[in-house]
C-alpha cells in the first residue's frame, strides 16, 4: 500500500474502532505517536492494545482528512479527530496533523499531531487549566 | 503565471532560517496582506501581515537560540507540508533552582498555503501540553478564591500565590513575553480579587485613616486617591495601600498581603475613634495597558476621560455599581474596577473580555517584568525585614508634620539619625532562577543586604532587581548577587529602571 492508501485505511479503521486491523497496517516494528494517548506506542502488538484501549473509552471516534501530500515513503495530511467518550459523553474535536512513513505498503510510523492541552480521555472532567 | 515547482519550499526553509536568525526583517514579504496564521500556542488564528509580523516580533522577544530542524517536505506549487522539531530557550521564564534552563522544545507538522509567491495560511500542528505551565499547584480549601475564579480557570490559570488569604492567580498560559506585550501595547486583565478594602466608615473615618497611615490627609477630598504606607510602632512597613476615599464618609485602605482589617480594627476598638472598620465585599479588577480607557469608555455609565491620576469615581459597568480608580500596578495606563458587590461578578468579568475582543485583551496577572522595570514594588518587597519608609525609598510619603500617627515617634528618630539601609536597582548579570527566597547581596565577601526582588527586564534585555543594602555601600563598588546558580556580579543603577 502508498501512504494515500495507509491514511485511507488509518481512517477507516480508526472510525470503525477496529484496533486489530488498524494494528495490521503497521510494520512490526513500527511506531504510533498520538498525544492523547499519553504515550508512544511500539511495536504491532502494543499498538493493538493501546488503541483497543482508548477505543474502549469511547462511544465513537473518527478521523478525517481535508488533505494529503505525497513524497516518497512519507505522507503528511491535514484533518481534524472527533471523538464522544463513554464517560461524560461529552465530544472532543480537535485539527489534526497526521505523517505516514511507510515501506513495503506498511506504516513504519504513524504521527497524529494535535493539541492536547487540558485535554484528557481518561478523565470525566474539563482539566482545571484549559482555556 | 507559472512559478518553479520548488518556490514553496524554499519559501518554508527561508522562514525557517529567518526564525532562527529571530529576525522578521525578509518575512514580511513572504505573508500576503491577508494572510492568516494558524498556530495551537495562539488563542484565535491571526489574520493580517501586519499582525503576523507583530506577533512574531513576540515571540522572538521570548525565545532564544532558536534550532529548527526539517525532516521531511513535500512541496508543490501552491502549497507546502513539512515535519520537523523546534528546539529553543525561553527568554523570561527563569530556569529551574538546579540549573536547567527552561525550553521550548517540540515536533510539528506545518503546512503552508500559497496566493501566487506569498504565504495565504500558515497553520502548524504540535502538542503544547508539554509546553505550557504545569496545569496548577495544589489548593487548599482554607484559603478564599476570588469572585472571578470561574473566569480565570477558563483563562488557563496555572499558579497562584495566597495573597490575603486567597488565591491570586499569577501564572496564565501565556509566556512571559506574550503578557508583556499585551500590557505593553494592548490592554490586559487582571483578577486582583485578592486585594482586601480594609473599609473604614462614620464620621472620624479620615481621622482613623490619618493615625493608621503615614501620609498627610488634611486635604483629602472625596474622589481622591493616595498611595500610603502603614506602619508599627517601630516605624516599620507592615504595608503599602492605596486610600481612597470614594464616598464622603468612607475610606478604602486597597491592601497587599498584611491582615490590615485586623490591625485597624483592633485600633478602632481603643474607642477614640468614631467609626467602624471592616472588609466589605469589594473584590477588584485592574483593567491595564495603554488601551484600557478606551476599553472601558465603551462600558462606563459615566465618562472617565477626565479622571486624573490617583482619582476614583462612582459609577456602573453592566448593571454593577462599581468604583473606578485611575491606580494599579503596571506603572502605566490602567484602572482598577472595584464592584461594591461580588453578585454580578462574572458578569463584570464577561463583560470587559467582550469588550476587550476588539483590543485581543488578554486575562494576565501582575506582570513583574514590567512591575520592576518601573520600581513598582508591593507589601512582599517590605514583609518580614523590619524595613522603615526612608530604607524603601519612600520618605516622600511620611509626613512627620501632620498629627499624630502610629510609628512616628520611631520615624521621626530614624529621620533624624538617618536609615541605616537603602533601596537600590541593581543590573545582575546572567540569567537569573527563580526567586524563591531573598538573595544575599555581596561587598568585597561582606553580606552587605538582600535582592528581594529580580527577573527578566524585556525592555533592557538583561536582568535586574530590586536589593536593600547598607547605606554606606559605596553605589560605584561591583557587588556580588548569591543566588542558586552561583555569585553573579551586580551593578548599583537607579529605580526606575525604565523611566516614562
Amino acid at each position: 500500500m502508498e501512504g494515500n492508501d495507509l491514511l485511507q485505511r488509518l481512517c477507516e479503521d480508526f472510525t470503525a474502532k477496529n484496533a486489530a486491523a488498524l494494528a495490521a497496517s503497521f510494520h512490526p516494528c513500527a511506531v504510533f505517536e498520538f498525544p492523547l494517548a499519553g504515550q508512544r506506542l511500539v511495536g504491532r502488538r502494543e499498538i493493538e492494545n493501546g488503541l483497543r484501549r482508548m477505543f474502549d473509552a469511547h462511544q465513537s471516534v473518527r478521523i478525517t482528512t481535508l488533505r494529503s501530500k505525497s513524497t516518497g515513503q512519507t505522507t503528511i495530511a491535514q484533518g481534524r479527530l472527533a471523538a464522544r467518550r463513554v464517560l461524560p459523553k461529552d465530544d472532543l474535536d480537535l485539527p489534526l496533523g497526521i505523517v505516514i512513513e511507510s515501506e513495503a505498503g506498511a506504516a513504519l510510523r504513524i504521527s497524529l499531531y494535535c493539541d492536547a492541552y487540558g485535554k484528557r480521555p481518561w478523565l470525566d472532567g474539563a482539566v482545571f487549566a484549559a482555556g | 503565471m507559472n512559478y518553479p515547482i520548488c518556490h514553496t519550499q524554499r519559501t518554508l526553509e527561508d522562514f525557517c532560517r529567518l526564525f532562527e536568525k529571530r529576525t522578521t526583517l525578509g518575512m514580511e514579504g513572504m505573508f500576503a496582506e491577508d494572510a492568516i496564521y494558524e498556530l495551537p500556542l495562539h488563542d484565535h488564528a491571526i489574520i493580517g501581515r501586519h499582525n503576523i509580523i507583530a506577533d512574531l516580533t513576540t515571540t522572538f522577544k521570548g525565545l532564544q537560540n532558536i534550532r529548527i530542524s526539517i525532516d521531511a517536505i513535500v512541496a508543490e506549487t501552491d502549497s507546502a507540508c513539512a515535519e520537523g522539531t523546534f528546539y529553543a530557550e525561553n527568554v523570561g521564564i527563569p530556569p529551574l533552582v538546579d540549573g536547567r534552563p527552561s525550553r521550548l522544545d517540540f515536533r510539528f507538522v506545518l503546512f503552508l498555503d500559497f496566493e501566487g509567491e506569498k504565504i495565504k495560511r500558515y497553520t502548524e500542528y504540535f502538542d503544547t501540553r508539554p509546553l505550557r505551565p504545569l496545569e496548577r499547584t495544589r489548593l487548599y480549601p482554607i484559603t478564599r478564591r476570588s469572585p472571578y475564579w470561574p473566569g480565570t480557570v477558563a483563562a488557563g490559570v496555572a499558579e497562584f500565590m495566597i495573597y490575603n488569604h486567597t488565591f491570586f492567580p499569577l501564572v496564565y498560559k501565556h509566556s512571559p513575553a506574550e503578557e508583556y506585550d499585551a500590557l505593553t501595547q494592548r490592554v490586559t486583565l487582571w483578577d486582583v480579587g485578592c486585594e482586601r478594602q480594609t473599609e473604614i466608615r462614620g464620621r472620624d473615618a479620615v481621622k482613623l485613616a490619618e493615625y493608621l497611615t503615614t501620609r498627610d490627609l488634611s486635604r483629602l477630598k472625596t474622589g481622591d486617591c493616595k498611595y500610603t504606607l502603614c506602619c508599627d510602632p517601630e516605624g516599620q512597613i507592615i504595608c503599602d495601600p492605596v486610600l481612597l476615599k470614594p464616598f464622603d464618609d468612607v475610606i478604602w485602605l486597597s491592601h497587599g498581603d498584611a491582615d490590615l482589617t485586623l490591625w485597624a480594627r483592633g485600633i478602632a476598638m481603643s474607642g477614640r475613634f468614631e467609626a467602624e472598620v471592616r472588609e466589605p465585599d469589594v473584590a477588584p479588577l485592574q483593567v491595564q495597558g495603554p488601551q484600557s480607557r478606551a476599553l472601558l469608555k465603551k462600558i462606563v455609565a459615566k465618562p472617565i476621560d477626565s479622571l486624573g491620576f490617583y482619582k476614583c469615581m462612582p459609577n456602573a459597568i453592566g448593571g454593577a455599581d462599581v468604583i473606578v480608580s485611575r491606580t494599579g500596578w503596571s506603572g502605566g495606563l490602567g484602572f482598577e474596577i472595584f464592584p461594591l458587590s461580588s453578585a454580578k461578578a462574572m458578569d463584570l468579568w464577561d463583560l470587559i473580555l467582550e469588550a476587550g475582543r476588539e483590543f485581543n485583551i488578554m486575562v494576565i496577572g501582575p506582570n513583574i517584568n514590567r512591575a520592576v522595570e518601573k520600581g513598582v514594588t508591593d507589601t512582599a518587597y517590605y514583609s518580614n525585614s523590619g524595613m522603615n519608609p526612608y530604607e524603601a525609598g519612600h520618605g516622600r510619603l511620611v509626613d512627620l508634620d501632620k498629627g499624630d500617627f502610629i510609628g512616628r515617634t520611631a520615624l521621626e528618630r530614624i529621620h533624624a539619625e538617618g536609615p541605616r539601609r537603602k533601596t537600590v536597582g541593581l543590573f545582575i548579570e546572567g540569567t537569573l532562577p527563580l526567586l524563591e527566597w531573598y538573595w544575599p547581596v555581596e561587598n568585597n565577601g561582606r553580606i552587605v543586604g538582600e535582592v528581594r526582588w529580580a527577573t527578566h527586564s524585556f525592555a533592557l534585555d538583561r536582568s535586574i532587581g530590586i536589593a536593600i543594602i547598607d547605606a554606606a555601600v559605596d553605589p560605584t563598588s561591583v557587588l556580588r548577587v548569591d543566588h542558586p546558580h552561583g555569585k553573579a556580579a551586580a551593578s548599583v543603577t537607579s529605580i526606575p529602571f525604565v523611566p516614562n
